[in-house]
């Protein structure tokens, strides 16, 4: 066995086992210092820009602001199971939906996930053509641009060979790469309008006539944006050493600076978008129209961030996959999901479609999360058999029917069923009324815990679901 | 060689995990700090002020 390999059976057995109150090691701030890193990704402006398309500047800021945070309350109150007890939300989800139903989620929510990287290799290959016309003068045709986001993929796969080592150094590139390139953006914005001007601008390309079905709009897509955390919410928090310091951690990542971010992509393609009639939520698109040296510096420092995040979702979401997947080796997984990525950038479905692939983010990041809320703290009062969690037998609490927890698909089904009933994703408008009070993702959230709360107060099926407490009992 | 890493693999996990699932499932065993009345103040604070940046966006 190589030492790569090795090195990744050891992160999947250190990812799987449940941590030790005393082996705690991350504090508040180096909670909020990791979250933060992975806050700062070049996808944020992405977002930024997707929603002044359909509001403007001032409701845009307030939305992404306001609504990021209120929502990560709420959403990041499931920081806390992982940090109580020191497992990981995907372990944890097998008491709301079985054994063997949670890795049928788990499959659905990494290949989307993997979206997030197609974001990369799209501003990747943007970012080196629009270096390639300033520095030559030459523009390359559109049909290279896939090609040149592969490269990051290609760059990422070979780091995430390299182990975790050379990525943790790669990683220290995201922070200062990201940092410039806001402060580039500002300059621009700053220097050429005022901040009434900018108060003033509005929507790039509504929706609708309806102010307020733009702004619900916005508000579904930022609602979705904070569902992206599923899939790595309960990595961190097991290390730490308090509740607060998890949680308040992950509020100042996760929420705050994610929702900054946003912000300033925001400013930055509705300025640049006025200034020159280019819009564009991509934004080395932003920064080869703007022009000029320190565009090309800011270029240069998200073609750097895309290829440093590449490698550590290559490497953490791999890590991951063999904990699903032990009879995997760790480079057959690696290969296994380039291969996704490079498909996802060479059809381009994710940037051509981002407020499907946002859909899609929502609908399963959404109602799961508020689901194992309402199993942790309402059903069964904050009281779990951790033993249970990893014996997968029959016998065992969390094996339900076959594997499966009825209830938890249920109500997944019921939330899914509601998205899709009130938001219609493709047009990205809404199909009913209620859309304009709770947005997709926000009703299918209440739906899938009404109906798992409501569905654990009949006596059979809370006897079903509560095997682990009568297990405590005999 | 892969019968080998599967193996390597499994019997690391199951030896970490029973020594854990044994120490947590002692009495004694004490689980971090948990979120005070303070912290669910704060979030309730957070809350109101992201209502109010909300509408005074939209006013």
């Amino acid at each position: 066995m190589n030492k790569n390999e090795q090195s990744a059976n050891q992160e999947a057995v250190f990812g799987i086992i449940p941590m030790i109150s005393r082996e705690r090691t991350h504090g508040f701030w180096a909670i909020a210092a990791v979250t933060i890193v992975y806050s700062m990704a070049p996808w944020c402006f992405t977002q930024g820009g997707a929603i002044i398309s359909v509001i403007g500047l001032k409701a845009a800021l307030t939305n992404t602001l306001g609504v990021i945070v209120l929502f990560s309350i709420i959403y990041l109150l499931a920081v806390i199971i992982p940090a109580r007890e020191g497992i990981d939300t995907w372990i944890y989800q097998r008491a709301c939906f079985g054994y063997k139903g949670i890795v049928v989620i788990w499959f659905v929510a990494i290949f989307a996930t993997w979206g997030w990287e197609a974001i990369l290799t799209g501003i990747h290959g943007t970012s080196i053509s629009a270096l390639y016309t300033i520095a030559t003068g030459n523009v390359l045709p559109d049909s290279w641009i896939p090609w040149l986001g592969a490269t990051c993929v290609i760059v990422g796969f070979i780091i995430a060979l390299m182990g975790p080592n050379v990525i943790t150094k790669v990683s220290y590139i995201v922070i200062p790469g990201i940092i410039i390139a806001c402060i580039v953006l500002f300059v621009f914005v700053f220097k050429n309008y005022s901040w009434s001007e900018l108060m003033s601008m509005e929507a790039v390309a509504p929706i609708s006539d309806n102010f307020r079905e733009n702004y619900m709009v916005a508000t579904e897509w930022n609602l979705a944006f904070v569902c992206a955390w599923y899939t790595v919410i309960g990595v961190i928090p097991r290390l730490g050493k308090t509740e607060r310091g998890s949680y308040w951690g992950f509020m100042t990542g996760f929420g705050v600076v994610y929702a900054l971010i946003a912000c300033v992509g925001a400013f930055g393609a509705l300025a640049v978008s006025d200034m020159t009639g280019v819009y564009s939520n991509d934004p080395s698109i932003w920064f080869s129209e703007m022009g000029g040296g320190l565009a090309i510096l800011s270029m240069i420092c998200l073609i750097c961030s895309n290829i440093s995040i590449m490698a550590v979702a290559m490497y953490s979401l791999s890590v991951s996959t063999k904990a699903v997947l032990p009879n995997w080796s760790y480079r057959k997984i690696l290969i296994a999901w380039s291969i996704w990525v490079l498909f996802l950038n060479f059809t381009g479905v994710v940037m051509n479609y981002y407020s499907v692939f946002l859909s899609v983010i929502g609908f399963i990041g959404g109602p799961t999360v508020i689901i194992i809320l309402v199993d942790y703290f309402l059903i069964r009062k904050q009281r779990i058999s951790i033993r249970d969690m990893f014996e997968q037998e029959a016998k065992n609490a969390y094996y339900y029917t076959k594997g499966f927890n009825v209830l938890g698909y249920v109500a997944l089904l019921a939330g899914t069923v509601a998205y899709f009933l009130v938001y219609d994703p493709i047009n990205a408008v809404a199909r009913m009324e209620i859309f304009n009070f709770t947005t997709g993702t926000g009703l299918s959230c209440l739906v899938a815990g009404l109906v798992y709360g409501f569905g654990a107060m009949i006596p059979s099926v809370k006897t079903y679901l509560l095997r682990d407490m009568e297990a405590k009992k005999n | 060689m892969q019968s080998e890493q599967n193996k390597s693999f499994k019997e690391l996990l199951n030896e970490e995990l029973e020594a854990r699932i044994e120490e947590i499932e002692s009495p004694g065993y004490e689980y971090i700090p948990r979120l005070t009345k303070a912290d669910y103040l704060g979030m309730v604070v957070t809350a109101a002020i992201c209502v109010v940046i909300i509408i005074v966006g939209v006013v």
